[in-house]
C-alpha cells in the first residue's frame, strides 16, 4: 500500500504506462478473431455491443498485462466472458427469435440460417468447442488451454457438439429431400 | 458426417457481420470519457480517513472546560485538607 501510494506521488516509480495508442495496435490486430469469435457463439448479426464491452474490459485491465504474446489468448477469455455473461442474461443462447427468416432462393442465407440453428441446438460451452475446432481450426490440446478444460472435457464437449450438429444437417437434408 | 465436411460447410458460411468504421472512434471516446477512478481512489480514502480520526479526536477533548469561580478556589485553598495534609515526617516543620 505504502509503495503504490509513493508510486503515485513519485512519477519514477511508476509502472510503465501503456497508452491508448498501444492499446489500438492490439485492438488492430485482434478485431476480426474477437468479432468472429462472439458471432459464432451468438449467432446473430446485433453483436457491436458485446465486442465494445469486451475490448473495454480489456482496456480497464490493460496496465496489468504484461506478456504481449499472450494478447490473443487473454481478449477471447474476455469476450467469452462478455459472451456467457449475455447469455445468462437474456438466456439467448436458446433463443432463435431474432433471426430473420431464410429466403428460398438465396442459397448462402439458407446455408447460414441452417448452420445458425445447428449451432444453437448445443449448449454453449459445447458450441464453443466446435466453433474452435471446426470453424477457427485449433487443436483440442488449444482449445483446453484456451477454455481452460481439461482435455478429456473438451473432446466429451466436441463429441456431443459434432453429433448434434451431424444430426441436425441430417434430420435437415431428410426433410427437404 | 466427417470432420473435413463439417468444416467445409462451415467454411462456406461467411455471415459474420461487417466491421462498422466508427468502431475504434467509439471506443476510444468511451475509454476516454470513462473517469480515471484508480487514481482518485486512493486519495478518497485516505482524505476519508484523515477526517474519520480528525473527528473522532475532536469529540475526545471536553468542548466546554468548567470556570472554576473564585469562592470555589478560595474553599479549595483554605480548606482543612489543604492544611492537614502535610507530611509529619519533616522534622524541621513545627507543628505546633
Amino acid at each position: 500500500m505504502i509503495s503504490k501510494l509513493k508510486s503515485l506521488f513519485n512519477p519514477l516509480e511508476r509502472p510503465e504506462e501503456k497508452s491508448l495508442e498501444d492499446f489500438e495496435l492490439y485492438y488492430l490486430d485482434s478485431r476480426d478473431f474477437v468479432r468472429a469469435s462472439i458471432y459464432w457463439m451468438v449467432r446473430d448479426q446485433n453483436i457491436d455491443d458485446l465486442v465494445q464491452e469486451t475490448y473495454l474490459r480489456a482496456w480497464n485491465n490493460f496496465k496489468g498485462f504484461q506478456d504481449r504474446s499472450t494478447f490473443r489468448t487473454w481478449i477471447y477469455r474476455i469476450a467469452m466472458n462478455v459472451t456467457f455473461d449475455f447469455f445468462n442474461k437474456s438466456k439467448k443462447a436458446k433463443s432463435l427469435d431474432s433471426l430473420n427468416e431464410p429466403v428460398a432462393h438465396e442459397i448462402n442465407i439458407e446455408l447460414e440460417d441452417l448452420i445458425t440453428k445447428a449451432v444453437l441446438e448445443m449448449n454453449p460451452k459445447q458450441r464453443e468447442a466446435f466453433n474452435l475446432f471446426y470453424k477457427f481450426g485449433y487443436t483440442t490440446e488449444e482449445i483446453a488451454d484456451l477454455t481452460d478444460s481439461k482435455l478429456g472435457t473438451v473432446k466429451s464437449r466436441l463429441h456431443h457438439a459434432k453429433e448434434i450438429f451431424s444430426n441436425y444437417i441430417k434430420e435437415d437434408e431428410a426433410r427437404n429431400g | 458426417m466427417d470432420d473435413n465436411k463439417i468444416k467445409d460447410l462451415l467454411d462456406k458460411d461467411q455471415s459474420v457481420p461487417a466491421l462498422p468504421r466508427s468502431e475504434w472512434l467509439n471506443l476510444a471516446s468511451r475509454i476516454e470519457s470513462k473517469p480515471k477512478i484508480g487514481f482518485i481512489r486512493p486519495l478518497a480514502i485516505a482524505f476519508s480517513l484523515g477526517i474519520f480520526f480528525l473527528t473522532i479526536n475532536m469529540q475526545s477533548v471536553d468542548k466546554s472546560p468548567r470556570q472554576v469561580t473564585d469562592q470555589e478556589l478560595y474553599e479549595y485553598v483554605m480548606s482543612d485538607d489543604y492544611f492537614d495534609s502535610f507530611d509529619e515526617s519533616y522534622s524541621w516543620i513545627d507543628s505546633n
